[in-house]
């Protein structure tokens, strides 16, 4: 009995024994690693984020959700500016070509008139010996549709337009980002703790990012202007070759050079006849000749315009505005194609960010000890 | 050994307490803190009025006739009670600034290893005792042997550390940027607890400023310059002999509560 009571004593003693110097050993390594003390000790590294001037302290399932909310952020900004350009420069060209779809007629009149005619021709004559010509043409043609404004500065209101509203865009959406992220933080279970933190998250540079003015350079970009640089020179040609006569038998198939050839002939013929009645002129005979000629020869052309006109205006109307059609479509898709390429940059710019801004998440758990990280002088 | 290892488990739970306040008490609330510090001061006091309880008690037994009026007026209770809660709340104050924010890296180990040091005095001053001391005090004596020699030992190990330790290089610095330097870098969710971490941060510079300030003048220099120097270290000194008292009132404390009964003088 008594041997037994000894045994348990001693048993019990070398237990007791064991579990004080676990206990001891525990304490002591808990109280010389800080790094283990926290993986010990603290559930969650905690993070620390400044969001508009207030400081949140997180813990990782919320960084994470707050990482996941500015991806889909970014991507809902993306579509959101995407369908607020498309809205915008369509309804601006639909100004900008009704504008010149109403004055198609008066595009007509100059067309189907002497001056007009002569002047295609003599612009041809001048393209023929390469001394340029179009440009008339083209001046032209842009007075008459756009009532004497420069589409250019159409286009570049469209521009400035465009880049107000993508500013306008891109300061809600960080607007809209800051409030998911703030409403994120403070449902966090760690929500005011201003113990130093672990790790902390820098979303300036995102912040910055949201609103445009990151690295990406979103909105400097879009105010440039470069959109409408871009296609006003596409557009200047493309209605330019309205007015002259090779656009406009190619948009009534050829029917226009059947013509022209026909009208030659026929004042040929005219103008032979006009000039038999000056014989009796004398020695004014040469003169009379060229003044008849003339006259018959301008005469001539103006009746076959007439005719031409009587014909063919109609039709020709329906080809210009099938034209300015799909000059619009070609301007929008232009534009468009700009202003998407340049919210795709921001957008990757966004994304990019969102993975360096919340890189701390990835990275190993790396607990730092408690307190402001002092610079000691080891002198 | 079997006494030996209980005490020992007992006392565990108090390096263990403090390192869990050093871990979570800057994340505290005030309510929590408040809590703790009075929990602890409770537990000191407790310690503290036994003691006091136990001193009284030799002194009347060796002062006062038994039949004697003031034998009974004098034998302890509440006035004892009150004065150690009167000391036992700045010390549980002080172990609670000196467990956030400890003097040295390794302030937290030197409280662990205390646990199984002061065991060993005090069994050791128990062996030494037990000639001489009266068995209704001898424990209690005991450890009051121990607790002053721990006291002598942790001091000492805290104080050539904090002598062979690193500090903020405060040679550029007034020694009002240098005391806002260090306030500033305090911080906790207890506006509380911020106060006394700013407080003794503000301790601390005003000691390390002077240190550096006076100490490369201090061989060839005036003696009034060699006393600032001296003063600086020993109010640098001072915080660890506090921290040290206050660790070793709670150790005792603990110790003091387990035995209770058994150290308890009893009513007469």
């Amino acid at each position: 009995m008594v041997a037994a009571g000894s045994h348990r004593g001693f048993a019990g003693n070398v237990a007791r024994g064991f579990v004080a110097l676990a206990g001891l050993t525990l304490l002591a390594v808990l109280a010389l690693d800080s790094g283990l003390r926290e993986a010990f000790l603290t559930p969650g590294v905690g993070y620390a984020v400044v969001l508009d001037g207030a400081q949140f302290r997180v813990d990782r399932e919320t960084a994470e959700r707050m990482a996941e909310r500015s991806r889909a952020r970014a991507a809902l900004g993306r579509l959101e500016a995407e369908r607020r350009i498309q809205t915008q420069v369509a309804g601006e060209l639909d100004d900008l070509f009704a504008i010149a779809h109403e004055r198609l007629p008066e595009l007509a009149d100059w067309y189907f008139s002497v001056p007009g005619e002569y002047a295609r021709l003599s612009m041809w004559v001048l393209a023929q010996s390469g001394l340029g010509g179009d440009d008339h043409l083209a001046t032209k043609t842009m007075e008459l549709l756009f009532a004497g404004k420069d589409p250019a500065e159409s286009l570049a209101r469209i521009d400035g337009l465009a880049a107000e509203g993508l500013a306008a865009h891109a300061s809600e959406l960080r607007a809209a980002w800051l409030a998911d992220l703030i409403g994120i933080a403070q449902g966090s279970r760690l929500p005011t703790r201003r113990r130093a933190p672990d790790l902390a998250l820098q979303l300036d540079a995102l912040a910055a990012e949201f609103g445009g003015h990151g690295d990406s350079e979103f909105l400097a970009r879009v105010s440039a202007g470069s959109a409408s640089a871009a296609v006003s020179g596409a557009m200047a040609l493309g209605i330019a070759r309205l007015g002259t006569r090779a656009g406009a038998a190619a948009l009534a198939g050829g029917r226009a050079s059947t013509r022209i050839a026909g009208q030659g002939v026929g004042k040929l013929g005219t103008a032979g006849a006009g000039s038999l009645g000056c014989a009796a002129a004398g020695p004014a005979a040469l003169g009379c000749v060229v003044l008849v000629a003339t006259a018959t020869w301008v005469a001539a052309d103006w009746a076959l315009l007439e005719m031409d006109e009587w014909q063919h205006r109609d039709e020709r109307i329906a080809a210009w505005e099938a034209r300015l059609q799909e000059l619009r479509v070609e301007m929008e898709e232009d534009l468009l194609r700009y202003y998407r390429n340049a919210i795709a940059g921001w957008h990757d710019a966004l994304e990019r960010e969102v993975d360096r801004s919340f890189s701390p998440l990835a990275a190993p758990r790396t607990p730092a000890r408690h307190g402001v990280p002092r610079i000691w002088d080891e002198g | 050994m079997r006494r030996f290892l209980n005490d020992l488990l007992w006392l565990l739970p108090a390096p263990l307490g403090l390192i869990l306040v050093h871990q979570f008490a800057l994340d505290a609330s005030d309510a929590v803190l408040g809590a703790i510090v009075l929990g602890l001061a409770l537990l000191m006091v407790a310690g503290l009025w036994l003691q006091a309880l136990v001193r009284r008690r030799l002194f009347l037994a060796g002062a006062l006739r038994a039949e004697s009026f003031w034998h009974r007026r004098l034998r302890g209770g509440f006035g004892l009670a009150v004065a150690a809660l009167i000391l036992g709340l700045p010390l549980a104050v002080i172990l609670l600034v000196a467990a956030v924010r400890p003097s040295s890296d390794y302030f937290l180990f030197a409280l662990v290893i205390t646990a199984p040091v002061l065991i060993l005095l005090w069994q050791g001053a128990y062996r030494l005792l037990s000639g001489h001391a009266v068995a209704r005090f001898h424990a209690v004596l005991a450890l009051r042997a121990a607790l002053a020699l721990n006291f002598v030992l942790l001091f000492g190990v805290l104080a050539i550390a904090a002598l062979l330790q690193s500090y903020p290089d405060f040679g550029g610095l007034t020694l009002a940027q240098a005391v806002l330097s260090e306030v500033g870098r305090q911080d906790a969710e207890s506006e509380l607890l911020a106060g006394l971490l700013q407080m003794a941060a503000a301790k601390d510079a005003l000691a390390w400023w002077l240190g550096q300030q006076l100490l490369p003048g201090m061989p060839g220099s005036n003696v009034a310059e060699a006393m600032l120097v001296l003063g600086a270290w020993v109010l640098l000194l001072a915080t660890d002999a506090l921290a040290a008292w206050s660790y070793l009132v709670a150790c005792s404390a603990v110790l003091t509560v387990v035995h209770w009964r058994e150290w308890h003088p009893g009513t007469g």
